[in-house]
């Protein structure tokens, strides 16, 4: 195993200090949201406010990222959230995260808080903490092009004009439209008085066994590009999902009142406003779309959470607030999710014109891209909304009946769970709340899956009806697990086994890759424990910041009201069904009744040791 | 003859190719330290491949004065023991294509007739082919494309 | 007797348009979907696997229910909605 970088920078101090990550953490933890996740349960303190200097950012890369690795674009950002006061952890794509492999490192702490606005600059292994004041107040285009024009070729990863205000849903950018998104890492950022971190480097990442490497990714790539989804995600991108989504009548519509939406959002209606599809880097897939309104995207999520959930049908009013959040910075997820929120409320009546200062609901474009600014600048009823789901101190006890949250985060994609009861069990379960990305168990949708083939992939007692809640703890666990090897790889989950595909990349082949990349063997048993150490630290951080058992859960709505529409027509989430798949999911995790990590576990994890 | 030809919009910008040529070439990852060079700014929204075109009246060639350049089987090549590094060639190439980094310089010889970019291209913006046959099947996808909008 | 069958993207694509009207005889599911397939061999490329059977990746709605099990009879009326289901984030 090769030695691998990481640095502490104390913005309070001004001082850097760099360390070879320990060998034993690159084995038990790989890299990216792994080592992240265990560097946070190692640094930050029980009870600290999310915006105090003691909070930490850190962001890492995955051992194959940067690399002819397909997908090797992804990396994490982490610290705790202030959108949650939890775990927050978010794994993005682009450029970034392979520069800062070749500026010489893979870890970087941002502890502390910067006197005055600050970038850090990562170049060829120097670190330098460097005076912002002609970036700060320029939204997340901007900034990334003025650092360009004054440092050359430079990657950043950037907060935008929300993040500087501490908006509880700002995210992360780095480029037009990649998004550290979840969680409000741009908020943290910050809060630490950092506009940007900026990485440029002219060494590449040494490769152990660079021929193995070719030969294997020539395989790799004839086995992705075989595949029949790769195709559809490389010309429609994620939004097909929303037609897909809309015949199951899984499309969360207006706060999820509603579960059916228009055709017009379907992915062909959205060609005529595409340029050209393009990728991130080392990507064969390139799912994403540089739309002709001057942005990119959108995804399926902001189809959604945009489009169907702020009843808009309209796609170039969807690509224009898209691109209003990714200039801004906000998380398209969050931002979605909360303004569906406030109009249910205002409709209902549990929130006023006082709060509010105008009038608010569903289906107006201006309105919703207003809001959007306001929220960015804190403005007015924006001030109140860019709290995201802590607004719900300022709305009343009663809003918190129509917040569609878990563990205090929106939920992330646009899919109303209350049909396929895995996909329910998954968003209680994750640790950063409600977000598809930690564990969706997509093969659920494949409803002909032979039951053979659904026990190979998730283990004996997995069931093929989506809508019962016998054996679905499997299958969450067993994405769980893979997700958070996956995110610690430095891969993107769209080309890895059970997200997108039954026929994706599955532990062997990141064995292979791990071998050729490092020269270290990692048995295909070993990263899949590898992934289970992930959920528990992460598991063991919560609970560290208060989270319990009972916050294992559904919004209420999900729980009480029948879906009202199409073929998921009368389903809810049953509490009985939904507390036996949380029983036999803390069983496969071998948590105890109170989904607590056992002390021997706590102790093994424990055991890979601090800073060095 | 077959040479490389690039297709701008078919590239992805995804630097497959350059990871691909680095890491046969010099054993790591580095799309800086490739022959192939992908020259992309997502807010300019382009992407663009630099690279070789194995010029028949190459300037590399005539301005090199240690002869580290040579022509074997049509293509042209260099030879690194006896280059000075003096960078000229670069400085010259009209299609910026050569790549100097501390003690290297990098040309595209075309991997000996298996081109390592075009394998790993997934959308076909880089091809290896004969240049008639190349120059053939251009030109009919243009005039598909005129007669499909007139 | 008259089913219709709705196509979503990217099934759509392999023969132009999203809905067709078919005069079949009585049978399943089954029996519809391999009449079709040797209707429009385009769509049948993409809807079958290498061994003559619906791919299992392709999922069935027979108005509105999903299908698990394909030999289910279809009657006069009746909608099949055909899709391959992707994710994304």
């Amino acid at each position: 195993m090769y030695d691998r970088k990481m640095a502490i920078v104390d913005l309070s101090k001004g001082k850097v200090k760099e360390y070879t990550i320990p060998k034993k953490w690159q084995r038990g933890f790989l890299g990216g949201r792994g080592i992240n996740s265990y560097l946070l349960y190692n640094l930050i303190e029980k009870g600290i406010d999310p915006f105090s200097p003691k909070n930490v950012l850190v962001l890492g890369v995955g051992p194959l990222g940067g690399t002819l690795a397909p997908s090797s674009s992804r990396f994490n950002a982490s610290g705790l959230s202030p959108e949650t006061g939890i775990l927050g952890d978010s794994n993005c794509g682009g450029f970034f995260g392979p520069e800062l492999r070749f500026a010489g490192f893979d870890h970087l702490v941002l502890r502390g808080k910067s006197k005055k606005p600050s970038y850090v600059n990562v170049q060829d292994g120097e670190i330098e903490i460097r005076d912002a004041k002609d970036y700060w107040g320029l939204d997340t285009y901007e900034v990334q092009i003025s650092l360009r024009k004054d440092l050359g070729d430079v990657e950043s990863v950037v907060t935008g004009v929300a993040g500087e205000n501490k908006v509880r849903m700002a995210c992360l950018r780095t480029g037009v439209k990649n998004a550290a998104g979840r969680c409000g890492m741009g908020a943290l950022m910050g809060s630490k008085n950092v506009k940007a971190v900026v990485a440029s480097g002219v060494n590449g990442v040494k490769v152990e066994h660079p021929q193995r490497m070719l030969e294997l990714m020539e395989e790799i790539k004839d086995y992705l590009m075989g595949s029949k989804i790769t195709p559809i995600l490389g010309s429609q991108g994620t939004p097909l999902l929303y037609e897909v989504s809309n015949a199951l009548g899984a499309i969360r519509t207006k706060n999820s009142q509603l579960n059916v939406w228009s055709d017009s959002l379907n992915a062909e209606e959205l060609e005529q406003h595409v340029e050209k599809m393009i990728s991130c880097s080392s990507c064969f897939t390139h799912c994403r779309h540089r739309n002709k309104f001057d942005g990119e995207g959108p995804e399926y999520t902001a189809v959604g959470l945009l489009g169907a959930n702020l009843g808009l049908d309209h796609y170039p009013d969807i690509i224009k607030l898209n691109n209003t959040c990714n200039e801004l910075g906000l998380d398209v997820s969050s931002a979605g999710s909360v303004l569906g929120w406030a109009f249910e409320l205002y409709e209902r009546g549990i929130i006023d014109k006082k709060m509010t200062g105008q009038e608010i609901g569903f289906g107006d474009f201006e309105l919703a891209n207003d809001l959007l600014h306001k929220i960015s600048r804190r403005e007015g009823f924006g001030d109140i909304l860019a709290e995201s789901s802590q607004a719900a101190k300022k709305f009343g006890p009663k809003s918190k009946d129509y917040l569609i949250a878990v563990k205090n985060l929106p939920q992330s994609d646009p899919h109303d769970i209350r049909y396929i009861k895995a996909f329910g069990l998954g968003i209680a379960t994750a640790s950063r709340g409600a977000d598809h990305l930690r564990s969706r168990p997509t093969i659920e949708i494949f409803f002909r899956l032979p039951q053979e083939v659904k026990e190979q992939i998730y283990g004996k007692g997995a069931t093929t009806d989506p809508t019962v809640y016998d054996g679905k703890a499997q299958a969450v666990h067993f994405s769980d697990n893979i997700f958070a090897t996956i995110d610690s790889l430095g891969l993107c989950k769209f080309i890895c086994h059970g997200f997108n595909s039954p026929h994706y990349l599955k532990y062997e082949h990141f064995s292979k890759l791990l071998y050729a990349v490092t020269g270290s063997e990692f048995k295909e048993k070993e990263l899949e424990n590898i992934g289970k150490r992930i959920i528990d630290t992460e598991r063991l951080f919560n609970f560290k910041h208060g989270v319990t058992a009972k916050d294992d859960t559904l919004p209420k709505r999900y729980f009480d009201d029948p879906m009202k529409q199409g073929v998921s027509k009368g389903h809810r989430i049953e509490r009985k069904g939904f507390d036996k798949m949380k029983k036999e999911y803390y069983k496969l995790r071998k948590w105890d009744e109170k989904g607590r990590v056992k002390p021997q576990r706590k102790k093994h994890i424990e055991s890979h040791g601090g800073l060095p | 003859m077959k040479y490389l030809y690039y297709y701008p919009e078919k590239c992805t910008g995804c630097r497959q190719c350059a990871m691909a040529c680095s890491l046969n070439k010099f054993g790591e990852c580095n799309p800086k330290r490739s022959a192939i060079s992908i020259v992309r700014d997502e807010f300019e929204r382009y992407e663009f491949a630099i690279f070789c075109m194995q010029c028949e009246d190459a300037p590399c060639m005539d301005v090199c004065h240690s002869g580290s350049y040579y022509v074997e089987d049509n293509i042209i090549k260099h030879d690194d023991n006896k280059c000075i590094l003096c960078r000229l060639c670069a400085a010259v190439c009209p299609h910026s294509a050569i790549t100097t980094m501390g003690k290297d310089l990098v040309k595209c010889d075309l991997c000996d007739g298996d081109p390592k970019c075009v394998k790993y291209c997934s959308t076909e913006a880089l091809v290896y082919e004969e240049e008639t046959k190349e120059q053939a099947s251009r030109r009919r996808e243009l005039a598909k494309k005129i007669l499909s909008t007139s | 007797m008259e089913i219709t069958l709705k196509l979503l993207k990217p099934l759509k694509d392999a023969i132009g348009k999203d809905l067709l009207t078919l005069e079949v005889e009585e049978g399943t599911v089954t029996s519809l979907l391999q009449h079709v397939s040797k209707e429009y061999p385009e769509l049948g490329k993409e809807l079958l696997d290498d061994k003559g059977g619906l791919d299992y990746r392709v999922n069935v709605i027979l108005n509105d229910k999903p299908l698990n099990e394909l030999d289910v009879e279809v009657n006069d009326g009746d909608q099949v909605t055909l899709f391959i289901p992707v994710s994304g984030g």
